[in-house]
C-alpha cells in the first residue's frame, strides 16, 4: 500500500512539495479550506478534503494516527495559522512527523517549539544552494547528481534487522563494504543518540540490530548489499 | 626653425621613454587611483605644513641658517611641482603633429602659428586655473624684494586642498549652493550698509568719541550683525541705539541662513563622500561578489560569504536594507542595480566573479542579468526566480544557475520525509562549520601522486572516505572508482568526506612534490 502524505493548505510552496512528492510515488492529500485551492489541486490529479484545521474535530476526522500516513505538511501562507495547526496537531497526535514552513529566521524557533520536526524556509534553502554554487560548485553538482536525478547512484538507509549475521560484527570487519562496491557515509545508531556518525571519524563502531547504516552506491551494487544484510 | 619644431614633437611622439616618463609624471601628479600619488601627496602635505610652521617660528626667534636653507628646498620643490603640471596638462606635441598633418593632406604650406597658438592657449588656461594661481602665490614670497607679502605664505596652506581628496568635496558645496549664497551676500550687505550709514550719520559727527571714520561704521555694524559684539565701539545716542537693535535682529536671521545652508549642503556632501569611500574600495577588491537585493535570501547569503572570509558587496535600492546591512558591517551601496551605470561603478567589470540578482521582482532580475552578461561574457551569474516560466526567460537572458525558491524547498522536504538519516547527513557535510565536512581537492601539475595508482594514497589511514573523482580530461564525475584500476591524471578533483583536520593532512601531502617526504 502506498504511504500517505497530508499537506495543510495549498499554498505556491505546496504546489511544488506535493508535485515531488507524488513522483516520488507517495499518496498525498491536499487539506484547504477554500474551494478555490482545492479544484486547483483537483485538476492537478491530487486527492482533496475540504476543511479547516482551526478546529480540534476537523483535525480528528483526518484519522492521522493511521499507519499508512507518512509526514503531515504545514504550508499555509500565514505564519499564526501555520503556529496554530502545527501546535493543534502535535498536540492530538504525539507520534506523527510534522513539518510547517517558515518565511524568516526568527520565526523557526517559535514553530520548533510547537511542536514541528523540520522547517523548511524555502529562502534559506534557495540561498544555501546559491551560496554552495559560489563556493563549491563541483560537489553541488555531485550531489545534485546523487540525489536529485535519474542517475543510478542512490542513497540508501538500511537499518540492520534482529537476528542478522551481522549483528555485533565491527565496521572494520564488514568486508561487504568493499565486496559490494558500495560508500559507507556513517551510521546512526539510536541506542546511543540521534546524532549521525560519520564513518570518516575513526571510530570502529560495533553493529547492533537497530541500527542504520546509510550507503552511496549504483542501484545494481546497492540491491545486493542490501540482501547480504538482510540475510539470516 | 619650422622644420626643427616638426622633427622634435615626432621624435617625442615615436619615443617609448619619453612618454614611459610623462606617465610617471601624471600618476605622481595627477592620478587618483594611483599609490605613488597617495604618497607624494603626503610629502608634499608635510613640506607645506614645515614651512608654515617656519613663518611662526620666525616671528619670535632668529632666523637660523639651515631653516632658510630648507625654504629654499622647499621652494625649488614647489617651482618642480608647478613646472611638471604645467607639463602634464596637456600636449604640445599633438597639435604640432596634428595640424602638420592637416596641411599635409591638404596640400597646404604648414604654419607654425596656429599651432603654437593652440598650445599657448591650453597652457595659459592651466597657468590662469585657480589651483595654479595658488601654488604661484605660495611660490612668490620668497623672493626677497617681495618679503612683505610674506602672508602670502599661508596660501600654502591652501595648496593643501591640492592633496587631500575629501576636503575638494567641501569646495563643491560652495560652488552648488551659489545661488544661496548670492542671496546671503546681498542681504549681508544691505544691512551692513544700512547701519553703518545710521550710525555714521547720527553719531559720526563727533557724538561718538569711538568713530572717527566711516569705516570705523561699517567695523562696528559687521562685529554687531555677527552677534560678536567686543563693545569697544557702542551706540551713545538713541538712534543709535534703535540701530543696533534692528541690526542684531537682523544679524541673527543672517546667520541662521547662513548656517543652515552650509550645514544641508555639507550633510548631503558627506553621503556622496562615504558612498565615493565604499565604492573605491569595492573597486580595490578582487574575485568578489556583487549581491543584488539584501532581502531573506541576500541576508543568509551574506552571513555564509562572510563567515567564510569571501569578499562582496551589497546593492539594494532601499534604505532599511542598507542600514541593516550596515549594522553588520557589510560593505554595502544603495543604488538601482538595474543601471549599468551604476553596476560598473561598483566594479562590475573591475574584479567581479559573481553577481547574484537576488531581488524578489523577476523582471528587475532580468534586468540584472543582461547587463552584467552585457558588459561581461565571462562573469558568473546566479538569479532567483519565482515560478518555472521566469526561470526559462532568465536562463535565457544569461544566467548560469537559476534558483527556483519552492522548487528546491520542495525536493529537500521530499527527500527528508523518504530518507532522513541520510537527508540530516547530507545536510550536516554541507552546512556545519564543525564535524564532517565534504571537500574538493585538486592533482596538482608537481603532485608526488600524478600518474600513480589510487591506491597509492591511503584515504582509510587518513580517516577519509572517497566519494569519487572529476577527471580533468571530461570533467564528468566518476563514482567510487576502484583504487587499484584507476590511475590520477593532473587536474583531477578528489572528492572526499572527513574532518577538517583530515582533509588538511591529506591536502598537505599531495601538495608534496616528488622525490619529497613527508
Amino acid at each position: 500500500m502506498k504511504e500517505s502524505i497530508i499537506i495543510y493548505s495549498f499554498s505556491s510552496i505546496a504546489e511544488q512539495i506535493a508535485q515531488t512528492l507524488q513522483k516520488k510515488n507517495y499518496h498525498v492529500i491536499i487539506v484547504d479550506p477554500e474551494e478555490d485551492s482545492l479544484h486547483k489541486a483537483k485538476k492537478l490529479g491530487y486527492e482533496t478534503k475540504r476543511a479547516s484545521l482551526m478546529k480540534d474535530e476537523n483535525i480528528k476526522k483526518l484519522n492521522l494516527n493511521d499507519k499508512s500516513i507518512k509526514a503531515f505538511f504545514c504550508l499555509s501562507d500565514n505564519k499564526n495559522i501555520n503556529l496554530f495547526v502545527t501546535l493543534s496537531v502535535r498536540n492530538l497526535i504525539k507520534d506523527i512527523k510534522i513539518i510547517t514552513v517558515s518565511f524568516s529566521q526568527d520565526d523557526n524557533k517559535t514553530i520548533l517549539l510547537a511542536g514541528a520536526d523540520k522547517i523548511i524556509n524555502p529562502y534559506e534553502i534557495g540561498a544555501l544552494r546559491i551560496f554552495r554554487l559560489l563556493h563549491k560548485p563541483y560537489i553541488l553538482d555531485m550531489l545534485d547528481n546523487i540525489l536529485f536525478s535519474e542517475s543510478n547512484i542512490e542513497v540508501e538507509e538500511i537499518t540492520i534487522p534482529k537476528d542478522s549475521i551481522y549483528d555485533g560484527v565491527f565496521l572494520s570487519e564488514l568486508s561487504i563494504i568493499e565486496d559490494c562496491n558500495v560508500i559507507l557515509l556513517g551510521l546512526q545508531d539510536k541506542e546511543i543518540s540521534d546524532n549521525f556518525i560519520f564513518y570518516s571519524k575513526g571510530i570502529d563502531h560495533k553493529l547492533d540490530a537497530g541500527d542504520t547504516l546509510v550507503v552511496l552506491g549504483e542501484s545494481h551494487h546497492l540491491q545486493h548489499f542490501k540482501e547480504l544484510i538482510f540475510k539470516i | 626653425m619650422k622644420k626643427l619644431l616638426i622633427n622634435l614633437a615626432y621624435t617625442l611622439e615615436s619615443s617609448k621613454r619619453y612618454y614611459k616618463i610623462k606617465h610617471f609624471f601624471f600618476e605622481v601628479l595627477e592620478d587618483e587611483n594611483s599609490k605613488k600619488r597617495k604618497y607624494f601627496d603626503i610629502f608634499m602635505i608635510f613640506l607645506v605644513l614645515s614651512t608654515v610652521a617656519i613663518l611662526i617660528y620666525e616671528v619670535n626667534n632668529p632666523l637660523l641658517p639651515w631653516l632658510d636653507n630648507y625654504e629654499t628646498f622647499a621652494i625649488i620643490v614647489f617651482i618642480i611641482e608647478w613646472l611638471s603640471r604645467l607639463w602634464v596638462s596637456s600636449h604640445a606635441r599633438k597639435h604640432i603633429i596634428e595640424d602638420y598633418e592637416k596641411s599635409q593632406l591638404l596640400a597646404k604650406p604648414y604654419e607654425i602659428l596656429p599651432s603654437l597658438k593652440k598650445i599657448a592657449k591650453e597652457k595659459f588656461s592651466f597657468i590662469f586655473s585657480p589651483m595654479s594661481i595658488i601654488d604661484l602665490l605660495a611660490i612668490l614670497p620668497y623672493y626677497r624684494p617681495l618679503r612683505i607679502l610674506r602672508i602670502l605664505m599661508l596660501f600654502r596652506l591652501f595648496k593643501i586642498l591640492r592633496y587631500t581628496n575629501s576636503i575638494k568635496q567641501f569646495r563643491y558645496v560652495f560652488i552648488e549652493k551659489r545661488f544661496e549664497f548670492l542671496t546671503l551676500g546681498i542681504l549681508f550687505l544691505m544691512a551692513i550698509t544700512f547701519g553703518s550709514t545710521i550710525i555714521y550719520i547720527y553719531e559720526g559727527a563727533g557724538l561718538n568719541p569711538n568713530i572717527h571714520s566711516f569705516f570705523d561704521a561699517v567695523y562696528w555694524s559687521v562685529i554687531t550683525i555677527s552677534t560678536v559684539g567686543f563693545g569697544d565701539i557702542s551706540p551713545v545716542t538713541l538712534q543709535g541705539r534703535v540701530a543696533t537693535l534692528f541690526l542684531v535682529i537682523g544679524g541673527m536671521a543672517v546667520i541662521a541662513f547662513f548656517t543652515s545652508i552650509v550645514t544641508t549642503s555639507l550633510h548631503e556632501k558627506m553621503e556622496i563622500i562615504k558612498e565615493d569611500k565604499i565604492i573605491t574600495e569595492a573597486n580595490s577588491l578582487e574575485n568578489f561578489t556583487i549581491i543584488c537585493g539584501y532581502g531573506r535570501m541576500g541576508q543568509v547569503i551574506a552571513e555564509e560569504l562572510f563567515n567564510i572570509k569571501q569578499e562582496f558587496i551589497i546593492i539594494d535600492n532601499k534604505q532599511e536594507n542598507i542600514s541593516l546591512a550596515t549594522s553588520n558591517k557589510y560593505l554595502c551601496v544603495l543604488g538601482d542595480a538595474t543601471d549599468p551605470a551604476f553596476l560598473l561603478k561598483v566594479g562590475l567589470v573591475k574584479g567581479a566573479k559573481n553577481i547574484l540578482a537576488l531581488t524578489q521582482e523577476d523582471s528587475v532580475n532580468l534586468s540584472i542579468i543582461l547587463t552584467a552578461r552585457a558588459h561581461i561574457p565571462n562573469i558568473n551569474i546566479i538569479a532567483r526566480a519565482n515560478n518555472n516560466e521566469a526561470k526559462e526567460k532568465l536562463k535565457l537572458a544569461g544566467a548560469n544557475h537559476v534558483i527556483l525558491t519552492n522548487e528546491t524547498a520542495g525536493i529537500v522536504a521530499a527527500e527528508y520525509i523518504g530518507q532522513p538519516v541520510a537527508f540530516n547527513a547530507i545536510d550536516d557535510i554541507l552546512l556545519s562549520s564543525e564535524g564532517a565536512l565534504i571537500d574538493e581537492i585538486e592533482i596538482l601539475e608537481d603532485s608526488k601522486y600524478k600518474n600513480s595508482l589510487l591506491t597509492k594514497i591511503d584515504f582509510s589511514n587518513y580517516n577519509l572516505t572517497l566519494l569519487g573523482i572529476i577527471e580533468s580530461k571530461n570533467k564528468k564525475f566518476l563514482f567510487n572508482p576502484k583504487k587499484d584500476q584507476y590511475i590520477l591524471q593532473k587536474n583531477d578533483i578528489l572528492i572526499v568526506i572527513g574532518y577538517k583536520e583530515s582533509i588538511i593532512e591529506l591536502k598537505i601531502d599531495l601538495l608534496a612534490k616528488k622525490g619529497e617526504h613527508k
